[in-house]
């Protein structure tokens, strides 16, 4: 891992990272990244300046090997391209990665994220919205996915496509051995075989929004409460004495807690040395000393059982809730790939 | 067997000639039917071109040439499919043996046809013979003539004793194809009205511009070109696929000028011709050229030319043709207007409503056209279907690379340049459309006005205002009530009342109009200034963190004062967001939104902290905790619900201002039947039963008209903005919106703790 990342600022209004903001992210304040710094090079692109100087920059750093270790895009940007189209950084990332298919790409954008197309927010591992960046909320996930996509890249050079050879994939997610046999068919075959240029992009992908951002073998604190028996603030209670069990494998972030499933589940036996047959949640409970305040709670009082899912409380998707099973309903349209959970919406009283 | 019995004998039918006059002139009623018929055969038989001589002989009587260029027939095929009666090989193979076409024809009619058309058939054909056919010196085609005397086909003779002459030769070079010569007519049934029918008839098959089908030779396409000196002017040939593409609503041509500026050019109906040169240069564009017949699928009245299509066969041959093809270098690049293609991203358009063309310039164009509202032009934009022609892309042109699979260009500068010229002149065309919609519409109108004036002495204003058509309409019933007999004077009440009806209801609708578009662009304006603000709660959230790391460095005394200061300017950023959000939840502009079911009481939350500020000023006390945790509405839009919300919360909280003493607001909820009974119910100055259902009209925002006075003596000066003076919209609205959506809202009777009392039935 790099103490200090090189980081490309692309954008077409040349004030709108803030001194502030650039300042947070060169000198990240958070507690986990305090021996960490980045070098900013903020990079204008507008009339005056054409993409393609961008991309040949590009070209330039791959010879002399001073690569960017990551690589930020305003997603609006306000350049036409020579047949009159507006060029959003999506595009701007895909002719860059063909450059630098080493560096990991991720957007910013100030307009509310339903309103792009997922072919061009696909371009980049993440998009992050502006606030985000200029609140510095967004900075321990940058450098999560820049220490992230160096690690998968040295990785894949050992990954030959060989059976044998799989188990180094598995060592880059840092899972379970319980969670091992499980993962590999749900790991797409693509990751499995010989890496091509465009394979890191969509490995990263994969794990920042299939494996860490839907619920099935990693859960968030919110799933992990329920499946304890507890709310957010319960969880947080017990957090020292689950420690091991949350996700520390390639892209792990500390603004993106994940735990895995398998080894809360073992943890919480073992911590109560309680066997199968005691629900976890009650356990959970125990671990938090009964304290009421603790407590899930099923959402709208719609049942007096513990919850045992996590779903949205509207259509809007904009607030989860614990609730049970039988009050909620699988989400429409929402189909998981194999070994991940269906989301789910409350159904309402 | 005994020698008694009678010995079998082995019968056979035979045809009589008569046979062919009930196949040939009785099926086929007329000789442009008959004709139609001949030129299907060639297209069946994979001709890309078919000529068409309609002449008149040394007596004055028609005679008919039709000659293809298609695969012909050798002497095998005449006898086994021209001279076999019933022969089912059009309806076995349902395909053209070379281009794969589907076939036109599958009567086995075309042949007997020419009989209609004249008494001597004359043919002359060449084929191809089969491999296995073909001499060793080299003779590979054969040419045949057989001249058929129809007259000795005569009722009582058998169709197979009739001898038909046939001559044979073998050829090693030669074009393939069909001559049909057809003379000594009976008589001249050409008119006029059935040359037009046989033009239409033609002109759809010359809808086919060529295309692919899988296993089969590319299709060049279809033309048939048609000379008939005594219908048409003496000399002139019509190429019928000339002829359609200028009988559709336009023709749109386009090219690059050598300065690299396009220009295009519409000749269209309604519009006469129009020409525009683009103020963009196209710099990897040099020999291209687009030609495309526009056609409005299922609207006659935009025809140009009726005689050539109709409205049924246009339906036809844009569900098969339409789309613009590329020819480069003569040749077509597939897929580029293939059925399912959509290269030029119009159907993409279509599909996401786009209303303002993406051009800045077509936008500039289209606002300089009286009537067109340059942000609605390209609502009506026509689909890929409609449009019939090709870009040529001439051997000048470098840049453009085909891919090595042959299907398409590269994905290059060029490309892309291609594609937006393509799109600048449909684009364009398609703002001229909506402006031609428009002055048709303008025209209408014109010519009823003046025929209102001129007929009916009724003077009338240039605008066409709705009140003249009202007044106009009072004036017509008062003359027709001078003649009704008495009986129907009920009637002619009742006429008189619906104009009244009509007039009042327009002027409440035109009032509500004029106010709701200022409302409309206040919205627009708001979402501005919300865009514009997100940076600044952006510089806000930096600023705070900044002050609160900033004071951790101070000693403990001075940090104290800078760590609350960091915690305050954080509130406000968390404040201005929050509103930001709602903002944008409530956008009216947001074209994509769609109902959803809503948790209401998260989304009352919402709306009750956007009057934080003036809630803790005024110490008013809302309170939303009647309202079930996970009590769902919908479904209806997001921003539906926050505008109901907000209304009855703004209406409350200004009555309960103006009111002063202990302000109380309360929200609750239950589910009641199929609805969620929202009780808003306040401690404010209350309405007089009264005017229970006046506060709905719109426009009226204080029916008792103390609530404002009282509010403007207790307000700040610096609030009135916040709560506004009362545009008398805000019930009203929230009632549409709830009829809307099968819901209502209704002022109940307020029990004796409340002076307000509002029932909302949400969906």
């Amino acid at each position: 891992m790099k103490t200090k990342l090189l980081i490309w600022w692309i954008d077409d209004e040349r004030d709108r990272l803030t001194p502030a903001a650039q300042r947070a992210i060169e000198k990240p304040t958070h507690p986990s990244l305090n021996h960490r710094r980045a070098h900013l090079e903020l990079k204008h692109v507008g009339t005056d300046v054409e993409t393609k100087a961008i991309v040949s920059e590009m070209v330039e750093a791959a010879k002399v090997k001073q690569l960017p270790d990551i690589v930020v895009i305003d997603q609006i940007l306000n350049v036409k391209s020579s047949d009159g189209a507006v060029e959003r950084g999506s595009s701007l990332a895909v002719r860059l990665r063909v450059q630098g298919p080493s560096v990991p790409f991720v957007g910013v954008t100030g307009v509310p994220f339903e309103r792009i197309a997922s072919l061009q927010k696909n371009q980049f591992i993440e998009l992050f919205s502006r606030d985000a960046v200029h609140k510095g909320d967004c900075i321990p996930d940058l450098f999560a996915i820049a220490d992230g996509f160096a690690t998968a890249i040295k990785a894949s050079f050992k990954l030959t496509g060989k059976a044998t050879h799989r188990k180094k994939l598995i060592d880059l997610l840092d899972a379970p051995e319980e969670d091992a046999e499980l993962l590999y068919p749900c790991i797409p075959g693509a990751f499995q075989c010989r890496w091509d240029d465009e394979t890191p992009h969509a490995f990263a992908r994969w794990i920042w929004h299939f494996l860490m951002g839907r619920p099935g073998f990693l859960y968030d604190d919110l799933e992990a409460a329920t499946l304890v028996g507890l709310n957010e603030n319960g969880l947080e209670r017990i957090a020292a004495q689950l420690r091991g069990c949350e996700y520390d494998g390639v892209f792990a972030s500390v603004s993106r807690r994940r735990w895995w499933v398998s080894k809360v589940r073992s943890k919480v036996r073992d911590l109560t040395g309680a066997d199968a047959s005691e629900p976890l949640w009650l356990l959970g409970r125990r671990i938090a000393k009964n304290q009421r305040k603790l407590f899930s709670r099923c959402y709208g009082g719609t049942s007096t059982d513990a919850p045992n899912v996590v779903a949205f409380a509207d259509d809007s998707l904009r607030k989860r809730v614990q609730t049970r099973i039988q009050d909620s309903a699988p989400l429409d349209a929402d189909t998981p790939p194999l070994g991940f959970e269906q989301r789910r919406i409350f159904s309402g009283k | 067997m005994s020698a008694d019995q009678p010995k079998p004998t082995k019968e056979h039918f035979e045809v009589d000639s008569a046979l062919l006059s009930e196949i040939g002139e009785k099926l086929v009623t007329t000789p442009h039917v008959a004709l139609a018929e001949l030129v299907k055969n060639a297209y069946d038989a994979d001709a890309t071109e078919v000529r068409v001589t309609i002449a008149t002989d040394q007596k004055g009587m028609p005679t008919v040439e039709v000659r293809d260029n298609g695969h012909g027939m050798t002497m095998e095929a005449v006898r086994r499919y021209w001279m076999r009666i019933g022969t089912t090989n059009k309806i076995d193979d349902d395909v053209s043996p070379k281009f794969g076409r589907r076939r036109t024809g599958a009567k086995g009619i075309g042949r007997f046809a020419c009989r209609r058309l004249g008494r001597v058939l004359e043919i002359e054909t060449c084929a191809l013979l089969p491999k296995g056919q073909r001499s060793e010196t080299g003779e590979k085609f054969e040419r045949t003539k057989m001249v058929f005397p129809w007259d000795e086909f005569q009722p009582g003779s058998m169709v197979s004793s009739i001898e038909v002459i046939a001559t044979t030769e073998r050829l090693a070079k030669a074009e393939t194809g069909l001559r049909l010569s057809i003379s000594v007519a009976k008589d001249d049934e050409w008119s006029y009205r059935g040359y037009a029918y046989l033009k239409r008839q033609l002109a759809a098959l010359c809808a086919n511009q060529g295309g692919r089908r899988k296993g089969y030779d590319d299709d060049p396409g279809f033309r048939v070109f048609l000379v008939a000196p005594e219908l048409q002017g003496e000399g002139e040939t019509e190429d019928l696929r000339e002829q359609l593409t200028n009988a559709g609503w336009g023709t749109l041509t386009a090219r690059i000028a050598n300065n690299g500026h396009a220009v295009c050019e519409l000749v269209a109906k309604g519009l006469g011709k129009r020409r525009i040169t683009s103020t963009r240069k196209f710099n990897y564009l040099t020999d291209v050229q687009l030609r495309l017949a526009i056609f409005v699928i299922g609207e006659k009245e935009w025809l140009r030319d009726k005689s050539v299509v109709s409205l049924g066969n246009i339906r036809d041959f844009c569900e098969d043709w339409g789309g613009v093809q590329v020819r480069y270098r003569g040749f077509r690049v597939y897929p580029y207007g293939d059925v399912e293609d959509d290269w030029l991203g119009i159907e993409m358009d279509r599909a996401r409503r786009l209303a303002k063309p993406g051009d800045d310039e077509v936008f500039d164009y289209a606002q300089a056209l009286d009537g067109v509202n340059p942000s609605r032009a390209m609502l009506n934009m026509l689909s890929m279907k409609s449009y019939l022609g090709a870009v040529e892309i001439g051997p000048k042109q470098d840049d453009l690379d085909p891919k090595a699979d042959r299907m398409g260009f590269v994905e290059n500068a060029a490309y892309r340049e291609l594609r937006g010229f393509v799109r600048f002149a449909i684009d364009w065309a398609m703002v001229l459309r909506d402006y031609a919609v428009q002055l048709e519409e303008s025209k209408r109108r014109d010519a009823l006005r003046r025929r209102l004036e001129v007929e009916h002495g009724r003077k009338l204003s240039p605008d066409g205002s709705a009140d003249d058509a009202i007044k106009t309409l009072r004036y017509a019933v008062q003359k027709v009530a001078e003649y009704v007999p008495a009986k129907e004077k009920k009637n002619l009440e009742l006429l008189a009342d619906a104009t009244a009806y009509l007039e009042s209801t327009l002027k409440v609708t035109t009032r509500d109009l004029s106010r709701l578009r200022l409302v409309a662009s206040a919205s627009t304006l708001t979402l501005l200034f919300a865009h514009e603000i997100k940076g600044l709660t952006s510089t806000f959230a930096s600023i705070g963190k900044a002050i609160t790391h900033a004071a951790r460095t101070l000693p403990a005394a001075s940090g104290k004062r800078l760590i609350q200061l960091g915690h305050e300017v954080a509130e406000s950023e968390r404040n201005l967001s929050e509103l930001l959000e709602l903002t944008n939840s409530m956008g009216v502009l947001d074209r994509d939104a769609r109902p959803i079911r809503i948790d209401l009481k998260d989304a009352a939350s919402r709306a009750v902290k956007r009057f934080e500020r003036v809630k803790t000023r005024y110490s008013i006390e809302i309170d939303a905790s009647a309202i079930p945790e996970g009590l769902q509405v919908g479904p209806m839009l997001e921003g539906e619900l926050l505008a109901i919300l907000i209304n009855v919360l703004s209406n409350s909280i200004k009555s309960v201002i103006a009111a002063g003493g202990h302000r109380m607001i309360a929200l609750k909820a239950e589910r009641v039947g199929k609805h969620v009974r929202l009780d808003v119910l306040d401690s404010g100055l209350g309405i007089d039963t009264d005017y229970f259902e006046e506060v709905f009209t719109p426009m009226i925002s204080d029916p008792s008209g103390t609530l404002y006075d009282r509010l403007q003596k207790r307000l700040n000066p610096e609030d009135t903005l916040l709560l506004g003076s009362g545009t008398g919209l805000g019930l009203s609205i929230v009632r549409g919106i709830l009829q809307a959506r099968n819901g209502n809202a209704a002022l109940v009777a307020p029990t004796a703790d409340w002076k307000f009392h509002l029932q909302l039935d949400l969906p």
